[in-house]
Parts: structure tokens; sequence; C-alpha cells
């Protein structure tokens, strides 16, 4: 070893004391800055006295602690946004203010980078249940429902993507292998062939059918009629039509092709012709289809769904108008003297499994090479036998090298095959067949933290990692062949080759994924179903409208990535998309049919943007009642993204009172004038004001809807009088605005909100951030989310350009 | 000679898993007479009572009955009625439902983790003394209160006739040699994954570590789960007299689905397979089976004071009340030892919504049913300054001999 000469000691020495001191010197200059701003603005107030959850002589400047960087953190926002000293407090020297404020926000952002550089910016995140669901449906090509058998994830946080607030427990474990269970359950088939020709649902000349429609209305018959040409069905939930009561049986889950052709009977308006789909362990029906059927015509439809055993369909009219009377089936003492609209089906098939060969593509790709050997006679249990053509360790080995890289979004490492293999070893050597051999394997597969975990090193991400967060972000699902073989040949960290990535993900239809799921989360569409409008006030509420709602969002959103549209649509919009259904229901005319298509919006209006579609409007409502809190809060934390602070525990909320005596604004007008609460609450309810003119399914009101005191309306209802509700007292969707801004209604409250555009649209910047990355927006990311806000301000932040600008972000492109 | 505790029995013998309980213990083990253990029943019916209906006007021994009240008036010696009990720092609409018997603080808030449930820190400290060291059941979907201590929910069992399979069908050989083979799969999967974990943990980041190691935990917890599985499944199942009970499809019948769970409670107890059961009556989103009642129960606890809607909520309310009592009266005609198998059973029935009609999580409706408690009275508990409900649970803790001072947010031990 060269000796260092003692005059090289001496060099380094002096420069590690002055490293040294320059540290000691500069945290002394941020501490002592900030301190001084303690000493002359804070402390008289956040001292060991104080009734504020802050107090300074006890808060260190340990910013490596996470909750005390914290605190620091809320300290430098309130400080900077005037917040504090309060206003009616002496303002602090404006130099003694910025220092303080510059030295503050240089040592928060140093502290998290440093962070971030040694740990990487978001830890480890396991996949969602969704993306669990979504990733087997893709690589075993099967569609069960997989997430119910899943742990529900952590509702409460942003958004269940986010590593941080993502639960694992032996509950997980499991969970994870009774999924897997479920999925090879369905993706081996060994039973009989699929029928080559459809089943015909041959309602005309089944006895139990004739039965019922025989039957008299008082014994439960007669809801429905048989024609020469049709049956005629005019009840909902027509349990006569159930397709297992007709003697058909689905023996094996698989993508099936319903075909039928149906006419609205008796028929002055649009009829709906909907199907079910239903089980009894399921016990509620969901709704599959539902198309218009034009007055006059018969229509045939083709749909094809995903059925599994035990499951059953029946077709169901909606919309049908009672007759003319007012009388509906019963009132008219059955379907012998009935003269309303019912739903007349003239033959309804069914066929499938739609599959190209048998045993089907998942079956010969989890039994790779093995041939099928077809048992004579019908054997509805097994009817291939799995031969061999190699060793089953060979057979098994393949398979694990066919799926391992997709599951693992790698290639798989050294070793990984045989301890997966291993585990076949006591099923072979017991003789088993093939098909029970694999399980083993892919059961531990489909449980591995490989797969479960997205995994990677501090730092910019290798091309694999950078190829599961955008396919994950994109298409909830494992990187397809084309990112795998970009990952491989290390091109995807090309910006260009990034660019060109993102376009083909989200032209493809599997985009949808994200954004339904986006969506979901961000807004709270998950929950639509969480409340349910009283019948009785709502009676025009149904599955259908509340389909066309979600739907309407959707193609929404979609069409601001696809067009490439600017962020204020989102506060205001010249166009939205409707189907007859949500047109009616919009009070807009001459929209016909149930396909959704964009429709121009009258410059009167009050729709537009996000926040009066009625998928909004619902889930912000408390199910019947609407709340302006609950609006108002939403629009402040899902639109602007700056939420109010909590109310305090346990105040539990107004008590609400639909008898017509009162209205919503005359309570919350009460709490609004106690201080305490007036000071969130003028933020809050504003824009909850605004949105007052829209009851709890979105439907545009004036007055609202009673149960006991007012008029009778006077508009009909599916061919009938309304005796459900009552007129209430009229509704006022006016207000101030915190900083004085006077509206009277939503049209120009939506006005006000534009000035706000910068901030709807930082808002959704962090929330694609925070949802594709599966981290929080921290201290050090904020000038990078404001670079990109700024980047796109003038084109009016469009939706495309900031998702390209989000992946090719460093933050998206590092850990 | 004092007889003595059958937990402490089991771990003075060194036998680590439990026998079905026995009226007298094997004299080759030991000579001592078995004591029935107190098991601990939770009962949540999650949109509330309407407490007009519910509670009495004077508090004490000697309160008047109300409509609610008439419905137990039978058992009236075997239960106590409590009020201004709730746990500290809830809100949030229905929220409340995650943290009934956990107490985390501020559910619904942005970065809420749920804490453990008082039935599954009991289960844990059991252990697997019983076949199921707890059953976690619901009337509709596997939504549960139950969470573990990692703040994730167990999904409840919604299949009566499953469980009283899981307790007592057998099975044939070739069942029971299917089932062991998967739980020896099972395990073998699972050791394999602990080895995955450990050489992945090598190479992964110290962020990534932390991450791994709760995995890693998990699937060693999972593993132990499936070893003490597979032990019981070698002990002969208990026998019951009773039919396996059918499953009710349609979730139109709450009071039929919530009779159905209620009966398994006699026989889990009973049979020992439980001792700590967690039940949860939910809102069911379609309109109940019962006469006078056409909207949906979740619609109608947001009554708006309307009387119509009222008089339904109370009707469907009462339907549930029923239940219980039938409940308790089931546990009274049976006996175990010396005493009612009511006495050696706490049956805690109450909702998370003090009430439905605001979200107001203060003031919980609590009856406590059986056990050994001194019952007959009407527990009035400030109603402006509320006692931690944990501070029941605490006690019951101690009853069950899982001594503690103190549960989640506790501030003492309630006792009247």
């Amino acid at each position: 070893m060269k000796r260092l000469t003692s005059n090289k000691i001496h060099r380094l020495f002096l420069i590690a004391i002055l490293a040294f001191a320059s540290n000691v010197a500069y945290a002394q200059t941020w501490k002592s800055q900030v301190n001084r701003l303690i000493e002359s603005s804070c402390i008289s107030c956040h001292d060991e006295s104080t009734e504020t959850g802050l107090n300074f002589e006890e808060l260190d400047f340990d910013l490596s602690n996470p909750d005390t960087f914290r605190q620091w953190e809320k300290i430098f926002d309130r400080t900077h946004q005037g917040e504090m000293p309060p206003k009616d407090e002496t303002r602090p020297e404006a130099e003694l203010l910025n220092q303080a404020l510059a030295s503050l926000k240089t040592k928060l952002r140093e502290t998290n980078l440093a962070s971030q550089k040694t740990n990487g910016r978001v830890p480890s995140r396991r996949l969602t249940r969704l993306e669990y669901e979504y990733t087997l449906h893709d690589l075993l090509h099967i569609r069960g429902d997989l997430a119910k058998h899943l742990p529900p994830e952590n509702t409460t946080s942003a958004f269940d993507t986010v590593g941080s607030n993502q639960g694992i427990s032996p509950v997980h474990i499991q969970s994870y292998l009774q999924a897997a269970d479920v999925a090879l359950d369905e993706a081996i088939q060994l039973g009989p062939s699929p029928k080559p020709a459809p089943t015909l649902i041959d309602y005309q000349n089944s006895k139990y059918v004739n039965m019922w429609t025989e039957r008299p209305l008082l014994s439960g018959g007669s809801t429905s009629k048989m024609l020469d040409d049709a049956f005629v069905t005019y009840e909902t939930r027509q349990h006569v039509a159930q397709s297992n009561h007709i003697g058909f049986h689905f023996r094996t889950p698989g993508l099936y092709r319903i075909t039928a052709e149906a006419y609205g009977y008796q028929a002055k308006t649009p009829v709906i012709f909907c199907i079910y789909r239903s089980s009894n362990l399921q016990g509620n029906a969901e709704l599959i289809s539902a198309v218009d059927l034009p007055v006059g015509k018969s229509r045939t439809i083709s749909i094809t769904r995903y059925f599994t055993p035990g499951d059953y369909f029946y077709p169901s009219p909606a919309d049908h108008d009672s007759q003319a009377d007012g009388r509906n089936i019963y009132s008219a003492l059955g379907s012998k003297f009935y003269k309303g609209e019912g739903l007349a089906v003239k033959w309804l098939k069914i066929e499938g499994p739609l599959e190209t060969q048998w045993p089907p593509k998942s079956t010969r790709q989890i039994l790779k090479d093995a041939t099928f050997k077809r048992r004579p006679g019908y054997r509805p249990a097994q009817q291939f036998d799995v031969e061999l053509t190699q060793s089953p360790h060979e057979h098994i080995k393949k398979t694990i090298e066919h799926l391992g890289p997709q599951l693992f979004r790698r290639p798989l490492a050294k070793g990984e095959v045989e301890s997966f293999l291993n585990l076949a070893t006591p099923s072979i050597n017991n003789q088993q067949p093939l098909e029970q051999n694999i399980r083993a394997p892919l059961r531990a597969m489909l449980s591995s933290p490989q797969f479960l975990f997205h995994s990677a090193e501090p730092g910019q991400l290798v091309d694999y990692a950078l190829a599961t967060r955008l396919s994950y972000f994109l298409w909830k699902t494992t990187p397809d062949a084309e990112l795998l073989r970009l990952a491989k040949e290390k091109k995807l960290n090309d910006p260009a080759v990034l660019r060109q990535q993102v376009n083909r993900l989200l032209d493809d239809p599997k985009s949808d994924r994200f954004v339904h799921d986006f969506l979901d989360q961000w807004l709270g569409l998950q929950d639509i179903d969480a409340t349910t409008p009283d019948k009785n006030l709502y009676p025009e509420y149904d599955d259908i409208l509340r389909q066309a709602m979600l739907q309407e969002t959707r193609l929404f959103f979609r069409a601001l990535i696809d067009n490439n549209l600017g962020a204020s649509n989102l506060i205001d919009s010249e166009f939205t998309f409707l189907n007859r259904k949500l047109a009616e229901h919009y009070k807009i005319p001459n929209i016909v049919g149930e396909h959704f298509r964009r429709v121009d919006l009258p410059k009167t209006s009050v729709r537009g943007g996000l926040l009066t579609q009625a998928s909004i409007l619902k889930v912000t409502a408390n199910g019947t009642v609407t709340s302006p809190v609950k609006r108002g809060s939403f629009v402040l934390s899902k639109l602007l993204g700056t939420p109010p602070s909590s109310p305090p525990p346990n105040v539990g909320s107004v008590d609400p009172d639909t008898r017509g005596a009162t209205t919503i604004r005359e309570t919350l007008d009460k709490h609004r004038n106690v201080a305490s609460c007036a000071s969130c609450h003028q933020h809050i309810d504003p824009p909850g004001f605004a949105l007052e003119s829209f009851d709890p399914i979105g439907g545009y009101r004036t007055n609202y809807r009673s149960t006991e005191k007012g008029r009778r309306p006077t508009k009909q209802l599916l061919g009938r009088n309304i005796h459900e509700y009552r007129i209430g007292l009229p509704v006022d969707a006016s207000g101030v605005t915190v900083d004085g801004q006077q509206f009277a209604g939503i049209r120009k409250f939506k006005n006000i909100l534009l000035s706000q555009t910068d901030q709807v649209a930082k808002n959704l910047v962090s929330q694609l951030m925070v949802y594709s990355t599966g981290g929080d927006i921290q201290f050090a990311d904020r000038d990078e989310i404001e670079r990109i806000v700024q980047e796109t301000k003038d084109q009016d932040y469009p939706v495309r350009t900031m998702i390209h600008q989000i992946v090719q972000s460093p933050l998206f492109r590092n850990k | 000679m004092k007889p003595i505790n059958r937990r402490t029995f089991l771990q003075a013998s060194g036998v680590s898993l439990a026998l079905p309980l026995l009226e007298t213990m094997n004299p080759a083990l030991g000579r001592a007479i078995e004591s029935p253990p107190q098991r601990m029943v939770f009962i949540c019916t999650a949109l509330g009572l309407h407490s007009p209906a519910l509670y009495p006007k004077n508090t004490g021994a000697e309160y008047g009955s109300t409509e609610y009240l008439d419905l137990l008036k039978d058992h009236r010696k075997d239960f106590t009625l409590i009020s201004g009990l709730s746990h500290p720092d809830q809100g949030g609409e229905h929220y409340t439902e995650m943290t009934f018997l956990s107490a985390a603080r501020n559910p619904g808030q942005d970065g809420f983790r749920n804490s453990v449930s008082i039935d599954q820190y009991a289960a844990h400290q059991l252990g697997y003394v019983t076949r199921f060291p707890s059953v976690v059941l619901s009337s509709n979907g596997p939504s549960s209160q139950s969470y573990t201590s990692s703040g994730v929910m167990v999904p409840a069992e919604t299949s009566p006739a499953k469980m009283f399979s899981k307790m007592f069908l057998q099975g044939n050989a070739e069942e029971v040699r299917r089932q062991q083979q998967k739980l020896t799969e099972g395990r073998s999967i699972l050791d394999e994954l602990l080895n995955q974990t450990t050489a992945l943990r090598k190479q992964a980041s110290a962020a990534d570590r932390q991450r791994l190691d709760e995995y890693f935990e998990s699937i060693r917890t999972a593993e132990n789960d499936l070893a003490q599985a597979q032990a019981w499944l070698n002990e002969p199942k208990s026998k019951t007299k009773q039919k396996q009970p059918s499953d009710i499809y349609d979730k139109a019948d709450l009071v039929g689905r919530t009779k159905l769970l209620m009966n398994l409670i006699p026989l889990i107890v009973q049979s020992d397979s439980s001792r700590v059961i967690s039940i949860m009556i939910q809102d069911h989103q379609v309109v109940p089976q019962i006469d006078g009642v056409v909207a949906e129960h979740h619609n109608l606890s947001h009554h708006g004071q309307d009387p119509v809607k009222i008089k339904q909520l109370k009707t469907i309310e009462k339907s549930l009340v029923g239940c219980y009592g039938d409940l308790l009266q089931d546990l009274k005609s049976k006996q175990e030892g010396e005493h009612r198998l009511l006495d050696n059973t706490m049956v805690m029935f109450g909702s998370n919504l003090g009430n439905a009609n605001a979200h107001d999580p203060r003031n919980l409706p609590i009856f406590m049913a059986g056990g050994d408690y001194q019952h007959g009275q009407y527990v009035a508990l400030d109603k402006n300054n509320n006692t931690p409900l944990c501070n029941l649970y605490v006690n019951m803790l101690n009853k069950m001999q899982i001594e503690t001072d103190s549960f989640a947010t506790s501030s003492g031990e309630l006792s009247w």
C-alpha cells in the first residue's frame, strides 16, 4: 500500500473538517432562519400551553423522522399559503418570512430527495385484486370472477395501488392459494365438447311456461302470455322465463352467445329488451344486456357473455308503459285482459362455450405438449384423457418456462424453474395424472412474491420494471409480448419508444380497464350502489339508468384521452355522451336507441363537465337525500384536490328530514352560523349549494320531492300518473363563494370554477401520478408536478399529453 | 379440588392441540374435572336500532319496558341493556362498520388502517384449542367486522350449510384423504415460498425488504394454520342430532337468513368448535320480506323522520331483536355441566351506529346477555361523554381468562 504523506493527510483532514463545518454551518442557517420566524410570529400561540396540535417547544429538527418531516411540511404549507400566522395577527417581516420559507423548503426537499435516492420514491407494491384477476384472465385465457376470492382492498386511501396502504396477511396467503385453485379449475377443461349448434330456449313448447301463463292471476300466473309467434312477458322479474326452468343448464364455464328476436308487444313507445344473469348463489340478478325495441318493429340481438355452472338467465322488459287508464298487469286482472306494453320474445337461442378447439386453448397451454384422447360415450365428468408425449417433469417444466416470464415479468432466474418443478414430484410419484401434477407448481407461482409484488432497485427502473409499471398503469395486467420484447432489447427507456408504447396501449380496448378503475377510485364511482334511492321518491331509477350513468362518465373521460381534450372539460364541456334513457333523464330530446353517442349540448344546458353527470350526482348523494356538504366536499377533494380538513370526530351529520317541512339548506344554516363550523363550511358548502338543483339520481329539479307535503306532480311516468311522491319546497341553488363571488345556480358556478382550471389540472396530474406509480406525491415531487402543469397550460392541459408527460417523468421512470 | 381450567390443563400437560370438549378428563392424562370455558359472541346489526323504540325511561333494575324490550321480556333476568357506550374518534357514514370490534380511530380518513378486532385478538390468544380459533359469519357477502393485526378483513362465511358441514360432517375416507392431500400440498407450497422469499430478500432494497418480511410472516402464519387444520382433520368431528341446514338464497329473506346464522351459535358452542364468534347482519339491498315493509332496510334507516318509514324500520328491527330473543331462549334451554349454555356464553348484540338516520357513531345500542354477569338492568352511561365500548371488551377478555388491563381505546374496565 502506498503511504500517504503527512501533507496529504493534512489536506484530507482539512477537507473533512471544512465539509463538516460547512454542513454544520448550513444546518445552523436553516434552523436559525426558521427559528427567527418562530420566535417572532409563531411561538406566542404555539408554545407548550397551546391548544393546537403544534407546539414548537417540543418539535425538533430531525427531518429523518417521518412524523417530524410531515409536521414541518405542514408548517411550510400553511405558512406558504398565508394561512399562518392567522389573518388578524401582525404579518411577519417579508424578508424574514421569505428567508425562513426558502431555507425550510430547501431542507425539506434535500431530505426527501436523499431518502428517495436510497430507498426509491415508492416501496414495492402488491398487485391489487383487480390486477390479479385481469392478469390471470389474460395469461390463462379464463374469464371467471377471481377477485371475490381475495380480501377486499383498503378503500379509504386514495388508490388501492399505493403500496404503503396495502395490507398483506395470512388471510391473503390462504386466499391466493384458493383463488389459484379456482383459476386452474376453470382453465383445465376435460369435459364433453360444446354442442356445435345453438340451443333453442323453447318457451312455446314448454309445459312449465304454458302452465304459468294459463294459471289464474291469484295463483301467481297470468303475468305472461303465449302468442302464435312469441312468448310475452310483462313482469320484470319473470321466474317463468328463466333458462334453467326451460331445461337449459350451463355445464362448462366460458363465453356463450345469446341470440334472440323480440318486439314491443302492444307498444306505443320503445320497450327495453333486457337480459339478466343470475344464480342461486349470487342471489341478485345482473343486467347483462338492454336494448331499445323500436315501435312496430322486431329486432334481433346477439350478445356474448361469460357464464359459469349454476348460472341462469332470463329476458325481461323495461320502460314498458301501463295501460292507458293507468292499470298495471295486476289491476287489469292478468294477461288475458291487459292492454299495456310487454316484451314479446319470438325466439331465443344460446350457444357455447365459444371455443375454436376442444379441450380449449386454456387447457392446452397449461398441459403443454400433451395430447387428448376422447373417452367413448358421453362422460360429463371427464370426457378426455390427457396423454403424455414426454416425461411428466418435461411437460411441467415447459409450462413453467412458458408462463413464468409472463407471470414474473422478467426472464426466470437460475434455479427458479427447478424450485417450482420440485413441487410436482410427490404427485408424480403418486402416479397422478398430468392435470393434477401441474397444480402445485402453478399454485405456488400464482402465490409467489415474484408474481404478487412489483419490486425494483432504487434509481432508474430497468426496462422490465418499467414495462411492468406501464402495463399495470394502462392495462392493469402483465406486460404483453411486445413490451417484454422491448424490455429485453433494453429499448423501453428510449423516450420515443416509450411514447409510441403509451399510444399503443391507450389505443387498445384493454385501456378501458384503466379508465374504469381509475374513475371508480378517483371519483368513487365504485360506490354507486352503496345507497339506493327511495323507490317512492325516485321511481324512475333502475338498473338501466344506473348503467347509463356510469357509461356516460367513462365515455366522457375516454374522449378526453382519445381526442386529447383539455382539463377544463372536467369543469364544463360543450358535449357529453348520451343514449335515449339518459337523454330522457336529462330532458334532452331526439336521442333514439340504447347506444351511446357524443352529443353537443344546447348552449343553455345545465349539463357539461363532470359535476353535472348523473353518476357523480348519484355517488355524492345519500341515497334518498342530497347533502351540500357531501357534494361540496367532493368538489374540493376530488376535483380541485384541496380536501377540507376532516370534521371533528364524533359529530355525526345532519339528521335528514324528508317530510317536506324544511330544506337541507335551512338545516345547514343553523350550523353554518357556529363560528367553529363556519371556517371550513364557507369553503365546503357553496359548491354543494350550486349542485342542489340536482336530485340524488342526477335529475334537474326546481323543487324537492316530498313524501307528505306539496302538490301532486302533473307529469306521467310509464303511461300512468305519479302517485308516489309530491312536489315539495323550492330549491335554492344560489350562493357566494369563499372569495365573495355570487352565483344564482350551477351555470354561473361552473363559470366561476373555470378560473381554477389550473388547480383541476394539477389535481388530475397528481391523481394519475399516484395511481400509476403507487406512491403518494411527496414534497420533492411537487416541482415536477408543477412543471407538467405549466408545460401543458397553453393547450388547456390536454389529457393524453398529460399521460405522456407523466410516463416520461422521472417520477414514473424511477423507483 | 378446584376444577382446573381447560386451557391451563392443556398447556400443563404439554398437549399442543386440544381435544374435543369432554365431560371429564381422561384419567390417564390427569384427574381433573373440566370447567366449561367462557365464549364470546358478537352480533352486530349494521344499520342501528331506532333508539326511541329501544331505551326505557328509568334506569337500573326497575326499568320500564319499550317496544323492543317487550320482545325480550322472557329474558329480562338474563341480559343487560347498556347505553352511553361508543368508540372515540369515529365518523364518516358507515365506516364504523369496520371499527365496531376494533375501535381503530378515524375510519374512512386518508391513510386509515384498521387494527385487530377483539374477536381476532381473542382467537389469536386462544389459538387452536378448538377446531376453529374463531368463527366469522355474515348475513350477506363476505364483509365482516373481524380484522387481523395487520388490519386486513377476515372474510365471513355466509353459508350456514357450509359452516355446519365444517363442524359436523366427517366426509368419507376418500374425501378426508383428499383434504389431507390438499393441506399437505398447501404446506409444501408455502414452505417453498418461504425459501423463495428468503432468496429474494437478499437482493431486495431496504424498502422492499420490509414488504417481503411482512409477506414472509404471513406465509409462516398461514403455514402454521394449515398445520393446525391438518392436525384437527385427524380428530373425529363432533356429532349432533341436528340436520344440516339448507341455505336460503333469497336475499329478501333477511329474517330467515339471520335465524339460520343464530341457530349455528348453540351448535358451535356446545360442540366447542370455537369459543369466539362474530356475526354481522348487513344491509341486503333488497326489500326485506316482512309484512308491512315495502322499502329497503338501508333506505328506511335514513327515515328522515317520516313516520311511515319509521314504522317499517321498527318492523324490521323488531324481527331482528326477536331473533336475538330466540337465540337467548335456545342457549338457556341447553345444559352444559351444571349450567345453562347461556351462562358460559357472553352474547353481545348491538350496532356500530347510534343513530343511523344521521350516521351518528355515538351512543351505541348494546345488549349483553349470558356469561356470569349480574343481569336484569338498564345501565345508562353518560350520553354526552360516552364511555369507551372497549371498556366492556376488556371485561369480556378477562372473563375469557385472556387477562388484560386494556384493549384498543379502553380507559378502564367496565363493570356494573
